[in-house]
């Protein structure tokens, strides 16, 4: 069995692989690519169906296991039902359903990065406090001069600050992102080819 | 003779010497000793003549001691009457009688002892000794007179398992050394048994070599435990005497084995007993008065006849003489008994036989009878067979001690049905011990006074009075010239079984060596260099042999004031190996092993210590901080929104410039996709970012847009994004001016699916827009539109990203594959106010995001420095308290 699945997974890479690389010359290929990505795209969304059945059923083993303590839990699985059920039934376009969304995800999901943004201010505050060698120094000393190189002011940006920190930032931290961009490329490259090669078998098949 | 040859020149000497003739080296290893050796047995029958005179006046003293004491117990006992008529063969009569019943099982048992290969070989090229052949012939004579001596169930039945395991001497050495008083007559059957084979076995190797005369002395011995024997009742303390001064006679035993096969035919029912142990008496040259008395008037001339016998070494052969006394006045009738030893044709019942010689030739004469009485139809035991053989017709059963023709003639179904039983018992084992297997216990049991002696029990048994005197005191009138007359007698070739009974017969001599040793040291002998038959004398037991074996696994000093010893410092160690090794009670760390073990120690110990639980001020800086800065920052960007300011001005740059070029390059009408791709928690910053460039499109270019989400909340979030933006106060209407095309999963791969799947028609969008918070996605996008064709790349591709995902995709729109990239709250302010300041989110957010920033920045600076001035205190009041 886990030949065949190694078998398998090769196989898929190898033909999506050779698609890219031969669809003007071999348009069976090309054709088999496409089926095979169409094939990874319906297993996706099943995986995030799955993914939800998961939510659902420990949510109500929770409910069931503790009735007690499980309000939220029970809340969670009306709320999906519900809203499903709605929305299957109103479509996506509906205002309702809009507003649902409006009024309650994004509210919560925005006070949440609101917190963060106390917290991170919180944690500077103490890091002084806590940590005070170089490093600490160095890194509070950056951030306040972002801010105040991006902070709009009364005045307008800072003369020179503005220019400067910006194009400071901006060469660190578009170096810093190539970089990032290339070790991901290579990483990715990588796994490809652990994957085509049945080094890494992330299917299961250790 | 077997030869050896010497190594270090190179020439052949006879194997009885042990030094070369030629350079005098020693042949034989072993006859160099060393300190810590093992001792070797050795036979010292050449080394008899050449004994020195105080060493042979030793034994003559010990053996006229000890025939006196015989003499004396023979006086205190009560004489058995013996049946034996006075034949100087009687002994061998008696034993030839029962040659096919009794004698066998005995003859059988030593037959296995003394097999032997040497034994074995026919020797029909040599003549038969003539004097062994005359002892044979009395044997077939003589077994009619006394055929009720020894009787079948005389020898038990351990005895015939000897037999069969005759060849285990030690064995059969420790049951004879056993004093038990259950064994007599079997332990006597032995020694008996033993000593005639023995005894027979001796007298063709001094044929063999003139100048060996140690069979003589084992001969003696032999006589000697015949002479003891026979007193049935003369045990105990009677015999101490004796014992005693035996031991300075054990040189006269060397070599010697008791030979009480030659008693035990001896019928007990003799009349003249006396008369034949009178004899002994004076054939050792011993005064016996008692011996003597029966036969005066031959005393003095026995002496004279019988000192040649003394000088030939002792030979013991009482039988012989037994009938001599009564009538032998004269030497020449003395020999006449030799006489017809050799002839063997007097009966055993005819007590004048040995009369009848009277030859004044005494010594030629009798040997000219000897060869005589090889002709006789009745071969004697010690025949050459293989001569009788062809020239008389004798039957090959009757060649008893040719071993292996007789184990050749064992096959013939005919010469078993004549053979006796005793001699079928020969044929099928050896009739010879092996060398050096027969164990000389019993002469050390014979030391030991109190103690039950084999031959005194078997003595018993029989009935018998023997003297112990040894017949033959070749100590006694040792004559040169008689020597050399012995010599001259049996100077024939020996048979190779006879040699190897000599050298049976040598350990023997050894063993009583070692028990003689006290007396030897107590004659204060000067310690010169030892000699080879001193060597020999060394005991060599068994026991003596397990410590050598161990001696050989010491260890030899070689360095330090020991070097040279071996021995000295035990190899192994003794009695320590089971001892428990001593352990250090101190621990070997080292100081880091310390203290990695009092860390783990105090790691363990604080888990199992109950951690006291601190209370928590209900008004703490901390949380007070924390409150601090959630209400300062909620008055301030709610006063600010609030109060809808909008204090703070915006600049334009030349980025939005270009790209507000860029999105009139769009044609009118055009279908432009726009990829949700962020989450709710970013809805306000994104869509304040993608509120301009949509606001452009829309009313610029009136672009129809395909919305298609990467989140399953992306359909939700576009509607939001159309609503919150103003586009839908444009008369955009979904599924007209804008479509949702639904939750695209599947990551990149269905980015590509998207992409392209014929029937999206990608090509028909005439820009992509992006708006994204991840870089992840961000990238995805990037990499499968460059990758789908340079008709799909060649897309305008908009990026409209959050604060934090915008550096990440900077990459992108510097290296071209992205377009313009709108990111954050800044460049959406600054692109609003290029779209002339529309839709006014971003401008709304501006002053309160400003006001923020300058918030978060004065905390951040505030805090810190509060931070360095609390640490700066804390470390002065720390080296305060130090101080």
């Amino acid at each position: 069995m886990r030949i065949l699945v190694t078998v398998l997974a090769i196989a898929s890479g190898v033909t999506v692989l050779a698609g890219y690389f031969l669809a003007g010359a071999v348009p069976v290929l090309d054709q088999a690519r496409f089926i095979l990505t169409d094939w990874a795209v319906i297993l996706a969304g099943m995986a995030a169906l799955i993914g939800v059945a998961n939510l659902v059923f420990v949510h109500i083993e929770k409910v069931r296991s503790q009735p007690g303590t499980s309000l939220y839990s029970a809340v969670l699985i009306i709320a999906l039902f519900g809203t499903t059920l709605y929305g299957v039934i109103a479509g996506p376009e509906d205002s309702f359903l809009n507003f649902a969304v409006t009024a309650i995800v994004i509210p919560v999901e925005a006070s949440l990065l609101a917190l963060l943004a106390v917290t991170l201010v919180y944690a500077c505050i103490r890091l002084a406090r806590r940590r005070a060698d170089v490093m600490s120094v160095i890194f509070l000393v950056t951030i306040v001069l972002f801010l105040l190189a991006v902070m709009p002011t009364p005045i307008g940006p800072i003369p020179v600050l503005d220019r400067l920190i910006l194009g400071m930032t901006g060469v660190v931290s578009g170096a810093g992102a190539r970089g990032l961009l290339i070790g991901v490329a290579l990483g990715t490259l990588l796994t490809g080819l652990r994957v085509l090669l049945g080094i890494d078998r992330p299917y299961g098949g250790n | 003779m077997a030869e050896i040859r010497c190594s270090a020149c190179g020439k052949n000497n006879p194997d009885f010497l042990d030094s070369c003739q030629f350079c005098q080296s020693p042949l034989i290893p072993e006859s160099k000793l060393f300190i810590g050796e093992e001792p070797t047995k050795k036979d010292t029958g050449e080394l008899e003549e050449i004994l020195p005179d105080w060493l042979k006046d030793v034994r003559q003293q010990g053996k006229n001691a000890e025939a006196g004491d015989d003499s004396f117990r023979v006086q205190t006992q009560p004489r058995v009457p013996k049946d034996e008529p006075p034949d100087l063969l009687a002994g061998l009569l008696s034993q030839s009688e029962t040659d096919e019943e009794e004698i066998p099982d005995w003859l059988a048992g030593i037959a296995a002892s003394s097999e032997k290969p040497s034994l074995s070989k026919p020797s029909s090229d040599e003549g038969p000794p003539a004097f062994f052949a005359g002892l044979d012939q009395p044997e077939k004579q003589t077994v009619a007179p006394t055929p009720s001596e020894s009787k079948p169930d005389e020898i038990p039945d351990w005895m015939r398992a000897e037999e069969k395991t005759s060849k285990q001497h030690d064995d059969l050495s420790a049951r004879l050394s056993q004093p038990s008083s259950a064994e007599p007559v079997e332990e006597t059957d032995w020694a008996k048994t033993f000593a005639s084979f023995d005894s027979f076995a001796e007298e063709p190797a001094v044929q063999k070599e003139p100048e060996d005369l140690s069979w003589l002395r084992e001969l003696e011995a032999s006589s000697k435990e015949m002479s003891e024997t026979p007193m049935p009742q003369a045990r105990g303390s009677e015999f101490t005497p004796a014992a005693s001064n035996e031991d300075l006679s054990w040189l006269n035993e060397l070599g010697g084995i008791s030979a009480p096969a030659f008693e035990e035919p001896a019928p007990p029912s003799s009349s003249s007993a006396e008369e034949d142990l009178s004899w002994l008496n004076e054939l050792g040259g011993i005064s016996a008065p008692a011996f003597e008395e029966p036969a005066p008037p031959s005393s003095s001339s026995a002496e004279e006849d019988l000192s040649w016998l003394n000088e030939l070494g002792g030979k013991s052969a009482p039988a012989f003489e037994e009938p001599a006394p009564p009538s032998s006045s004269s030497a020449e009738e003395d020999l006449s008994w030799l006489t017809n030893l050799g002839g063997a044709t007097a009966p055993a019942s005819e007590p004048q036989a040995p009369s009848q010689s009277s030859s004044s030739n005494a010594e030629l004469d009798w040997l000219s009878d000897l060869q005589e009485a090889t002709n006789l139809p009745s071969a004697p035991a010690f025949a050459d067979t293989g001569e009788l053989n062809s020239g008389l017709g004798i039957p090959p059963s009757s060649k008893p001690f040719q071993t292996a023709p007789l184990n050749e003639l064992l096959g013939d179904e005919s010469i078993k049905d004549v053979t006796p039983d005793w001699l079928k018992n020969a044929l099928e084992e050896s009739s010879m011990p092996a060398p050096g297997s027969v164990s000389m216990d019993w002469f050390s049991e014979r030391e030991k006074p109190g103690e039950t002696k084999a031959e005194d029990l078997f003595a018993s048994s029989q009935g018998e009075a023997v003297s112990s005197q040894p017949a033959f005191d070749f100590s006694l009138g040792d004559s040169s010239a008689a020597v050399q007359d012995l010599d001259a007698l049996f100077n024939v070739e020996m048979p190779d079984w006879l040699a190897g009974g000599q050298e049976g017969g040598a350990p023997p001599s050894q063993q009583e060596a070692k028990d003689s040793a006290p007396a030897f040291a107590e004659n204060a002998l000067s310690p010169v260099e030892l000699p080879s038959w001193v060597q020999a004398m060394r005991p060599v037991d068994s026991a003596l042999e397990e410590t050598a074996a161990s001696v050989t696994d010491q260890i030899t000093e070689t360095q330090g004031p020991l070097a040279g010893f071996r021995g000295i410092i035990p190899a192994f160690p003794i009695g320590s190996s089971l001892r428990p090794k001593a352990l250090s009670l101190k621990l070997q760390v080292t100081g880091e092993q310390q203290t990695g073990a009092s860390l783990l120690e105090q790691i363990i110990a604080s888990e199992t210590t109950v951690q006291p639980q601190k209370e928590q001020a209900a008004v703490s800086s901390q949380r007070v901080l924390r409150w601090v800065l959630s209400g300062l920052f909620l008055m301030v960007l709610g006063a600010v929104i609030g109060l809808g300011s909008k204090t703070m001005p915006i600049y334009a740059s030349a980025t939005h410039s270009e790209l507000s070029s860029l999105i009139a390059t769009i044609p009118e009408n055009a279908p432009v996709l726009v990829v949700v791709d962020y989450e709710p928690s970013f809805a306000g910053e994104l869509e304040a970012t993608a509120g301009p460039l949509l606001d452009q499109l829309a009313l610029s270019r009136r672009a129809a847009f395909s919305f298609i989400s990467m989140s399953p909340t992306g359909s939700a979030l576009a509607d939001r994004l159309i609503l919150n933006t103003g586009v839908g106060g444009l008369g955009y209407q979904p599924n007209l001016n804008y479509f949702h095309l639904g939750f695209l999963p599947g990551g990149s791969s269905g980015v590509l699916a998207f992409i392209e799947n014929p029937e999206n028609d990608f090509t028909r969008f005439e820009g992509v827009i992006l708006i994204t918070d991840h870089a992840e996605s961000g990238r995805v996008w990037v990499e499968q539109l460059q990758a789908a064709g340079p008709e799909i790349a060649a897309k305008p591709l908009l990026l409209v990203a959050s604060a934090q995902a915008g550096p990440l995709l900077q990459p992108y729109v510097s290296a071209g594959q992205a377009d313009v990239m709108i990111h954050g709250l800044y460049d959406a302010a600054k692109y609003e106010f290029v779209n002339n300041s529309r839709p006014g989110t971003a401008r709304a957010y501006w002053d309160a995001f400003g006001s923020g920033i300058l918030l978060a920045v004065f905390a951040i600076l505030s805090g810190g420095v509060w931070g360095v001035l609390m640490r700066m205190r804390e470390q002065r009041r720390a080296e305060l308290e130090q101080e």
